[in-house]
């Protein structure tokens, strides 16, 4: 395993965020975590990560904040090429709904779902694939400036 | 009286116009008839010329009132009614007075014009019409008296020859007649306002109980909201909860001692419990909150083998034979797609919690060829059901008290869920068991495929 590999956890609870970041360090991988999408997005560009972890909702009040962030990070040129696993909690409206590549990133620009709460064994598979990928599928996803 | 008919509706109103409109043409049409016949037939020397002329100004009276109907302004419907039945009387008192005058038992027709004006108007006014007619009637025992009135008519040949000659007669007649009148009156009136105060009162219990639903209505779908937004931070807890708790038991941090683990893993599977009790009771409240099905194109039998799927790993752990048998042949139906695979789920978790090792469970799904309903049954042989219970197992919170079942995790909400979804598509959910033999549920799901949204709202304490 490549010492360097990079994973930016953007999720707005703490101890969410830590079982994620001790499940992935346990693999060995470099976790940096943010807990406020704009930070995060800003530290992104800094840290440049191998993948972004990205939690749909922050708070109550913005439950889909994550897809916007998605989409933001697809149109900035040093984010784009990263792979987003996006950790999707929006079963508020149905509970067991779960997001697929195959059906919603059609709209939605990121490379893989998980749904939370995300069990160790399946994160470190969702990352593993991802890393393998190494590209972002929606690298090219309409930009806003370019 | 007059308040009560302030906020009397137009339609009323024009109801009671239309009424007495009509009632007159009958009296032209029957006038004109006994004249006729009267006349023509019985060769009775009458003055036919006054009385066809009382008859044309009745029925130019009506025409008048329908064409003025037309265009009416309502805030005077009273009044006018007031006078159609004031002319009423008047035209009444003329073709009596050129028929016979008192001897002429038609004197009778002003009874019934008070039981009209009782009817139609406020209390005062019906009154007043009673002392017109009255007042007519005086008129006519006068011109008896005074001989006024022809006495070569018919109606005079009576065994007193002239009735016009006995005063007593004619104050007796005229006593009679008062007392009638006012009588027919008061009675009129009082049963009227009986009636106006009855229908007041339901109107504004009707009014109480609709005002009394919706906010029950209201009060049930915050109360749903309210769980939701509960649930939902609980969720959010418990998952981190069990998150932690997986991370030592994954060793992650580093070797667990054994009985660490033993007791880290009753609490993980305990809270992984909790979170699908929790998820459960999301999932019901937010069915409940929801105004509509989200129905969306899918093929149910391609659902029921997906999740039968799901549950063959337990089926076969426990040594249950689970068959399914599919004869939907891939129709589609417009129906909630989650809500549909979580019916099926809530219906085969159920057979496999309560069938006992080596059971089997037969699940058939297929079309009502003449509804195009869906028709799903899944029988179990296991514990069944008692009778007293089979109408409560859709309540929640519902677990039957079986001792050899006491390490079954139950929520309690499975079927409430299942009923939850079947009511909400307007279809029905039914359980028939013997105890000791194995349950039956079976539901019929309407297809859903017409644009008319049947049932989309009901069911809402399912």
């Amino acid at each position: 395993m490549d010492e360097t590999v990079k994973i930016f956890i953007i999720e707005d609870d703490p101890d969410a965020a830590e079982v994620m970041k001790v499940t992935l360090e346990a693999k060995k991988y470099q976790v940096i975590t943010a807990s406020d999408p704009e930070k995060g997005f800003q530290k992104a560009k800094q840290v440049k990560p191998n993948l972004i972890v990205l939690d749909v909702m922050f708070g109550e009040r913005e439950m889909t904040k994550g897809f916007d962030y998605a989409v933001k990070m697809k149109q900035d040129k040093d984010l784009a090429s990263i792979p987003i696993l996006m950790v999707t909690a929006v079963n508020i409206r149905h509970p067991g709904f779960r997001f697929a590549p195959e059906t919603d990133a059609e709209y939605l620009p990121v490379d893989d779902f998980i749904d939370k709460p995300a069990q160790p064994s399946e994160l470190v598979e969702k990352v593993e694939k991802l890393l393998e990928q190494r590209v972002s599928r929606w690298r090219s996803w309409p930009r806003k400036s370019d | 009286m007059t308040q009560r008919q302030a906020y009397r509706p137009v339609e009323d109103l024009r109801g009671r116009i239309t009424w007495l409109i009509l009632l007159r043409w009958i009296a032209v049409a029957g006038l004109f008839g006994v004249i006729t016949i009267s006349r023509f037939l019985f060769r009775l020397d009458i003055p036919a010329v006054h009385l066809y002329l009382g008859n044309a100004a009745l029925l130019a009276s009506n025409c008048a009132y329908t064409v003025y109907f037309q265009r009416m302004n309502y805030q005077r419907a009273n009044a006018v009614i007031n006078v159609q039945i004031s002319l009423d009387l008047v035209l009444l008192t003329y073709l009596l007075l050129f028929s016979g005058g008192i001897a002429n038992p038609f004197y009778l027709f002003f009874i019934f014009h008070m039981v009209i004006a009782s009817i139609l108007l406020s209390n005062r006014a019906a009154y007043a019409q009673a002392t017109l007619a009255v007042s007519l009637f005086c008129v006519l025992i006068a011109a008896e008296f005074w001989r006024f009135i022809p006495s070569d008519l018919p109606f005079s040949y009576g065994p007193h020859k002239r009735l016009g000659t006995d005063t007593h007669y004619l104050l007796g007649l005229l006593t009679a007649f008062v007392a009638a009148i006012y009588f027919t009156v008061y009675l009129s009136t009082s049963i009227v306002n009986t009636l106006r105060r009855r229908e007041g009162e339901l109107e504004e219990a009707v009014e109480n109980l609709e005002i009394a639903n919706t906010s029950l209505e209201m009060k049930d779908r915050e109360k749903s909201r309210y769980v939701l937004t509960v649930t939902h931070d609980i969720k959010g807890s418990l998952s981190s909860i069990q998150g932690c708790l997986r991370v030592v038991l994954d060793g992650l941090l580093g070797a667990v001692a054994e009985g660490v683990k033993d007791m880290v893993g009753r609490a993980e599977r305990r809270s992984l419990g909790l979170l699908r009790y929790v998820n459960e009771l999301l999932y019901l409240s937010t069915l409940r909150s929801e105004i509509e099905v989200n129905r969306q194109e899918v093929v149910p039998g391609e659902i029921i083998n997906r999740v039968a799927g799901e549950f063959n790993a337990k089926a076969v752990q426990k040594g249950i034979d689970l068959t399914v048998i599919d004869r939907t042949a891939g129709t589609t139906m417009r129906v909630d797609p989650y809500g549909i695979e979580q019916l099926y789920r809530q219906l085969l978790d159920n057979a496999v919690k309560y069938s006992s090792k080596g059971g089997r469970i037969a699940v058939a799904l297929g079309i009502n060829v003449d509804s195009g309903s869906l028709q799903l049954s899944v029988a179990d042989r296991g514990v069944g059901i008692a009778e007293e219970d089979l109408s409560c197992v859709y309540e929640d919170f519902f677990s039957a008290d079986i001792p050899e079942n006491r390490d079954v995790s139950s929520t309690g909400l499975g079927l409430a869920i299942a009923k939850q979804i079947v009511t909400m598509h307007g279809g029905t959910i039914e359980a028939e068991s013997t105890v000791g033999q194995g349950s039956t549920f079976r539901c019929s799901i309407p297809a859903g495929n017409d644009t008319s949204e049947e049932g989309k709202s009901d069911g809402r304490n399912g």
